[in-house]
């Protein structure tokens, strides 16, 4: 008797399972179509605007967003991800993906630059870039990420101006490289790191103290956009990609402190 | 009525379900070991980034795993065998790191141990400063795999029969004698099977790890971290250094599987 | 002669042992159903439970006493306790088994005279063939003679015995029953043994505590209980031997 109700217990549930994964195919046949955006972590506030107003304007659109780091994304697109859209932090990944072939072309949307910032306490005492070798916990972005590139660039303008008693003070000084800038900003709001170099649109929390990078050290930081050869909307994602570069598109971004684009 | 026939149905059905299980957890480490070359793993075994990770895994894992063995036994014998209404809340909460995800851990280990933490100004007056050192890593391991071994050796312990120790005791010997004598060469296997779930938890640990020690090759980018590194640049080597940790891992369970035969036939007190 | 006093009021969860039996180097039986306090009793000799209030005499030794807030530690008591189920150690083989008190506290002797004695109780009792067995495949009987062992190496003052035969089959039974009876008369000190068999009783000639929900219900021999059993249990009990 049990073993029968077991059998049929089993049973159903494997039939459920299936079922289920046959069912998601057709779900997709509703009124919306479904564009799916991978941006960098940066891009986080500023997209979600740029969702809102997109989507009020293209009510027949849904836009699905996923936020990590630019380098992150890069290699889920190389490994087959079904996006329809990519906005970079730099060049270089974009580049990478257009020589893939995942990507026919880019065209760059908006800039930033870097900043250092610091918990609203200071407690290293920083109120100059020069002042970052004062710092004894410092946190910058991995090798890969985007924001992590530009840092080393900035390091580098840095020891030819600073010298290089001052980068190997601060490159002592590094005690995590994190994956994305968010991530590197929330090691400083938690007060945990004295210092950082982030994006100035990173900057703007009530727990962050910002001091600028002069700018002959500081980097050129350069937002691509591009539609995917695979995706199965690109007239869709032409709209978006037409929207991020017009008028209100570049309203938006510039409301979240990115620059317009060099 | 052979026991076969007893079950047939529902035998096949189940074997069929345990094979598609089986299948799941094995075939994707075949794919893994597949999808790489004889040259790419040789490349990845000289990357500078390769062995400061697999140094500092075994050892911050071994260092962990002492720890929890070293404080959880006792913890877990008394939990098993105190009368205290306290035990049951004692073990649901050393079972609580267990369904926490482990990034939550790394941000309360922060929270706890860092500089703006619970205890930071303590650890600021002695000198101490934990978050983005080795020790951190050592932390969030013991954090999140000490609950299994303080199960399965609590668990081990219940199973001892009272008796047993009663005997021991009238025979002559203290509480802890007692206690190494008989009680833990009889409940070794489970204790076993414990350390070994905690070591592997620990090996592989990377959320808590991520956000409470932070990723700096050398101090506290483990193996885990470095194939999340390595992603971001190099599928192939991610998947060199994955290979690494998996056999590494199945070398560690294997010893930990012979420790109670080796300890046997070294320790024949009589005969 | 050696006499032997105890009397106790302890609690364990929601049962109270509320009890007082003594003997002296004759064995004593302790009957009654199930949960009514025997083997809390004995577990109390041993030292396993704190009282609320107790004295235990053994000889010339104070092994408890509330009142002057002396309480002997298991280890030192000098009793050889025999659980029921035997409880021998899993991870040893017999002969380390019966030689582990020989191993432990002050009085620990060295590898050869350790093994000397083991192997010579052993011999005494009838198993020497299997000291190098393991414990898992040991029949019931067999269990028990190795628990005996072991217990009687250690030369303890006061012998301690839960349901011994009980986990034996009907013909192993007899057999250990006599050979029981026999080794605690030349054992000549005293003992107390928990049982459900009033054959048990008969074979020792033992003197009877009857315990009912942790009270003494009656005392004396068999011959008080089967003329005016105070209970049910009781003449149930003795129904066998009344015969």
């Amino acid at each position: 008797m049990r073993r029968a109700l077991l059998l049929r217990l089993t049973a159903s549930s494997v039939i459920w399972f299936a079922a289920t994964g046959c069912a998601q195919e057709q779900t997709g046949g509703s009124a919306k179509t479904s564009l799916v955006v991978y941006a960098a972590s940066s891009l986080t506030d500023a997209f979600r605007s740029v969702k809102e107003a997109f989507e009020e304007a293209n009510p027949e659109i849904e836009v699905r967003m996923t936020f990590a780091g630019s380098q992150v994304l890069r290699v889920q697109i190389e490994q087959g991800a079904l996006a329809d859209v990519f906005a970079s932090a730099n060049q270089h990944h974009m580049n990478a993906l257009i020589e893939g072939g995942h990507i026919p072309s880019s065209q760059p949307f908006a800039s930033n630059e870097l900043v250092l910032v610091v918990p609203i306490a200071n407690p290293a005492g920083i109120e100059g870039f020069e002042d970052l070798k004062k710092a004894s916990l410092i946190v910058l972005g991995s090798d890969n990420a985007p924001v992590g590139i530009y840092t080393r660039q900035v390091l580098e303008r840095a020891q030819l101006a600073l010298g290089a008693d001052f980068i190997a003070t601060v490159q002592s000084h590094v005690v995590s490289l994190e994956h994305n800038v968010r991530l590197v900003r929330a090691k400083v709001e938690m007060g945990e790191a004295d210092a950082a170099i982030v994006y100035r649109t990173e900057a703007s929390s009530p727990r962050l103290k910002m001091v600028l990078i002069p700018k002959k050290m500081n980097a050129q930081v350069r937002y691509p956009i591009g539609a995917l050869a695979r995706s199965a909307h690109t007239s869709q994602a032409r709209r978006f990609l037409d929207y991020v570069l017009s008028n209100e598109g570049q309203r938006i971004l510039h409301s979240h402190d990115f620059l317009a684009a060099e | 009525m052979s026991q076969e026939r007893l079950f047939s149905p529902l035998s096949t059905l189940g074997g069929l379900l345990g094979v598609a299980l089986l299948g799941l957890l094995t075939v994707p480490l075949v794919a893994l070991a597949l999808s790489v070359s004889a040259e790419a793993t040789l490349a990845g075994l000289r990357h500078p980034l390769f062995l400061p990770a697999l140094s500092l895994s075994l050892q911050t894992s071994l260092a962990s795993l002492s720890l929890t063995v070293a404080l959880g036994t006792p913890l877990a014998w008394w939990i098993a065998s105190s009368q205290s209404k306290a035990t049951k809340v004692v073990a649901l909460l050393v079972e609580l790191p267990i369904v926490i995800p482990p990034a939550v851990l790394g941000v309360a280990l922060l929270q706890t141990f860092g500089r703006q933490g619970l205890l930071g100004p303590f650890l600021e007056n002695i000198g101490l400063a934990i978050p983005f050192t080795t020790q951190a890593v050592i932390i969030a391991q013991i954090v999140v795999s000490s609950p299994f071994f303080i199960q399965a050796a609590t668990n081990s312990f219940r199973k001892v029969d009272p008796d047993t120790l009663i005997v021991a005791r009238t025979l002559g010997s203290s509480s802890a004698l007692a206690f190494f004598r008989v009680v833990l060469p009889i409940s070794l296997p489970g204790l076993v099977t414990g350390a070994s779930l905690a070591w592997a938890r620990a090996l592989g640990e990377f959320g808590a790890t991520l956000l409470f020690a932070g990723n700096m090759p050398g101090q506290t980018q483990t193996m885990p971290l470095a194939i999340f590194s390595a992603l971001e640049s190099d599928v192939q080597l991610a998947v060199v250094f994955s290979l690494v940790l998996v056999a590494t891992g199945a070398a560690l369970l294997t010893c930990l599987r012979l420790l109670p035969f080796i300890t046997k036939t070294t320790w024949r007190p009589l005969s | 002669m050696r006499h032997w006093h105890a009397s106790v009021r302890a609690s364990v969860g929601t049962f109270i042992l509320d009890v007082t039996l003594k003997g002296d180097s004759s064995p004593v039986a302790i009957i009654g159903p199930n949960g009514s306090g025997k083997t809390t009793f004995l577990r109390f000799l041993a030292g396993a439970i704190a009282p609320e209030c107790a004295e235990f005499v053994l000889g010339s030794r104070t092994l408890v006493s509330t009142r002057s807030g002396t309480s002997a530690p298991m280890e030192g008591r000098r009793i050889g306790y025999l659980p029921q189920g035997y409880s021998l150690f899993s991870h040893l083989n017999v002969l380390d088994n019966v030689a582990f008190g020989l191993s432990v506290g002050p009085g620990r002797l060295a590898l050869a005279e350790r093994r000397n004695r083991a192997h010579s109780i052993l011999r005494d009792l009838g198993c020497s063939g299997l000291s190098h067995r393991p414990v898992s495949g040991l029949s019931g009987g067999e269990q028990q003679r190795i628990a005996l062992a072991r217990a009687l190496v250690i030369e303890p003052e006061l012998l301690l015995l839960d349901e011994p035969l009980a986990a034996l089959d009907a013909t192993t039974r007899r057999t250990v029953r006599g050979f029981l009876s026999e080794r605690l008369t030349l054992f000549g000190r005293p003992s107390i043994m928990a049982t459900h068999d009033v054959r048990d009783v008969v074979a020792l000639g033992a003197s009877i505590y009857a315990l009912d929900s942790g009270r003494v219900i009656q005392a004396g021999i068999l011959d008080d209980l089967i003329r005016e059993p105070a209970s049910a249990f009781i003449a149930e009990f003795v129904g066998p031997a009344a015969l």
